[in-house]
């Protein structure tokens, strides 16, 4: 279990993550969403402590240390690995530093994507990037895996198998923390959407209970984002000076 | 195994109902057969791209529903006797009668207009 | 050798130019060393002070080794200190460029792990220099005493080289 309670960073000019109060049982799909700023990334940062903020973090009852690091991996847009070095560097700097290391996933992984294993992470392309950036944190053999905007710049076809390939492989003490914009896109996916606003958690759903009530996840972000649907037809109304 | 290419999942309506729907028609029309195994949780959900909680909440139903039987670990079987076979029939042609009558109220075609249409489409070929 | 080699890498952060990093330190050991070399022209000026027409003059005091040596101490010392700040600098920076890596290093299990990468090399290096120069300012105490006419060589040299 991984529970957050009255967890608040502040920087110099604004709060970024204001009391923020969570419990994550293991084995589950959470969808983090929230707009630019909503403080997606502090909140990942703030849990594997590469950023100090007040508050309560523990992990299975202990507080974050270095004995628990490595229960949590981490998948980032801007890539937590080392240029210069290839895929297999990668995979024998994991296996040393990190006990629970899968080899064989790191293995299968590479092929499904076909990815390169012997050239230097700067020749890959942007979704190569991503990819490799998502195998490792994957791979360490994690019970938590935190992914932050892990799919800017991959093509949509890559995204759905990945979807795929992630439900296939979770062991179920294995729980995926994503945030993304692609709310339509892991509606089905996740089972579980957190919804972050101004650094304050606005929303907290199972997908499955939303389900019950009838009400599809987007339905539901928009709603609580208080979302105004007519927004486009006023918008067009101003500026085009006609009646839509 | 119980295939399920056909499935294509649209936000109509919840996952897990579709699910169930589809096995449903399957067994209704005959394509899946009485004790075909059904893919595990995880492979369907994989396959399908969704939430393994809502395949566990599709094969919950259809368990309670009697239409399928689970073995050992992760294993499920379809269950479809003729008795089973024949009252999901009857539920999904019924579901779909009741569909066209409200459609039809909805347009304000009387009962025997709608009779008249259905008289009329039946020989047409697909 | 090779083995010696072989361990290099595992000094700095992985993928970090180390034989680079070995590199500029030679060139500005080098050149460090060229320029610890105006001892000699200052020593031998002096020296030649002490000499009319051949012949050493009376009552002739050689200048102290101390203010001789001082620049060539203090370059030394600079340029370890220097030398150290600089390639640590780069190697914490070398997490952040490209991508960042920053972000693996600050979750590994080993906390001080990150830190021995980017310091060890750096202090090793920069406690060669001063060995280096250590080794220098003795070659030269060697000539300043074994080449300068021993009358003119007032007693103390070396303890005051250490008075700063």
């Amino acid at each position: 279990m991984l529970e957050l309670k009255n967890v608040r960073k502040r920087y110099a000019s604004q709060t970024a993550l204001y009391d923020v109060s969570l419990s994550l049982p293991r084995g589950e799909i959470v969808g983090l969403f929230g707009e630019n700023g909503a403080g997606k990334t502090t909140f990942m940062k703030c849990v594997l402590g590469l950023v100090r903020c007040s508050g309560e973090i523990t992990l299975d009852g202990q507080p974050i240390c270095r004995k628990n690091i490595s229960s949590l991996s981490f998948a980032t847009s801007e890539h937590s690995f080392f240029p210069d070095l290839s895929a297999a560097a990668h995979r024998d700097f994991y296996r040393e530093h990190f006990p629970a290391f899968s080899e064989k996933r790191f293995k299968g992984l590479m092929e499904f994507f076909s990815l390169p294993l012997h050239r230097p992470l700067r020749t890959f392309s942007t979704g190569q990037k991503n990819q490799i950036e998502v195998i490792l944190a994957l791979c360490q053999g994690a019970d938590y895996i935190l992914m932050d905007e892990p799919f800017s710049g991959n093509d949509l076809f890559n995204r759905e198998d990945f979807y795929r390939l992630l439900l296939g492989i979770l062991e179920p003490r294995e729980t995926v923390i994503l945030s993304t914009h692609l709310i339509e896109e892991v509606s089905g996916f996740v089972g579980r959407a957190v919804l972050l606003s101004k650094g304050k958690v606005v929303g907290d759903v199972s997908v499955s209970r939303l389900e019950e009530e009838g009400v599809s996840l987007v339905d539901h972000i928009k709603q609580t984002y208080n979302y105004r649907s007519d927004r486009v037809s006023r918008a067009l109304k101003e500026l085009t000076g006609e009646e839509q | 195994m119980v295939s399920f290419e056909g499935l294509r999942l649209n936000s109509g309506s919840p996952i897990y109902r579709q699910i169930v729907l589809y096995l449903k028609k399957g067994i209704a029309s005959g394509h899946i057969a009485d004790g075909e195994e059904l893919p595990s949780r995880r492979v369907l959900s994989a396959l399908l791209g969704v939430n393994p909680n809502t395949v566990q909440k599709a094969f919950g139903i259809l368990e309670e529903e009697g239409m399928i039987r689970s073995h050992s670990g992760a294993r499920s079987f379809v269950k479809a006797d003729s008795d089973v076979a024949g009252r999901i029939r009857m539920e999904l042609t019924l579901e779909q009668a009741r569909a066209l009558a409200s459609s039809m109220k909805q347009m304000s075609v009387t009962r025997e207009q709608t009779l008249e249409l259905i008289d009329r489409v039946w020989g047409e070929e697909e | 050798m090779k083995r010696f080699n072989d361990r290099l890498p595992g000094l700095v952060p992985p993928g970090f130019p180390w034989r680079r990093e070995l590199g500029i330190f030679g060139a500005m050991a080098a050149m460090v060393t060229l320029y610890s070399m105006r001892f000699l022209i200052s020593w031998s000026y002096e020296r030649q002070l002490l000499f009319r027409n051949g012949e050493l003059l009376e009552g002739a005091v050689m200048k102290d080794f101390a203010p001789l040596i001082h620049p060539v101490v203090i370059s030394y010392l600079l340029f370890a200190a220097v030398f150290f700040a600089v390639y640590s600098a780069l190697g914490y920076a070398y997490h952040w460029r490209g991508a960042k890596p920053v972000y693996l290093m600050r979750r590994m299990p080993d906390r001080f792990y990150w830190h021995r990468k980017c310091l060890v090399m750096p202090a090793a290096l920069a406690l060669c220099a001063i060995v280096w120069g250590l080794v220098i300012v003795h070659i030269y105490y060697l000539i300043y005493i074994c080449f300068t006419p021993e009358q003119c060589v007032a007693p103390g040299q070396w303890a005051a080289v250490w008075r700063f």
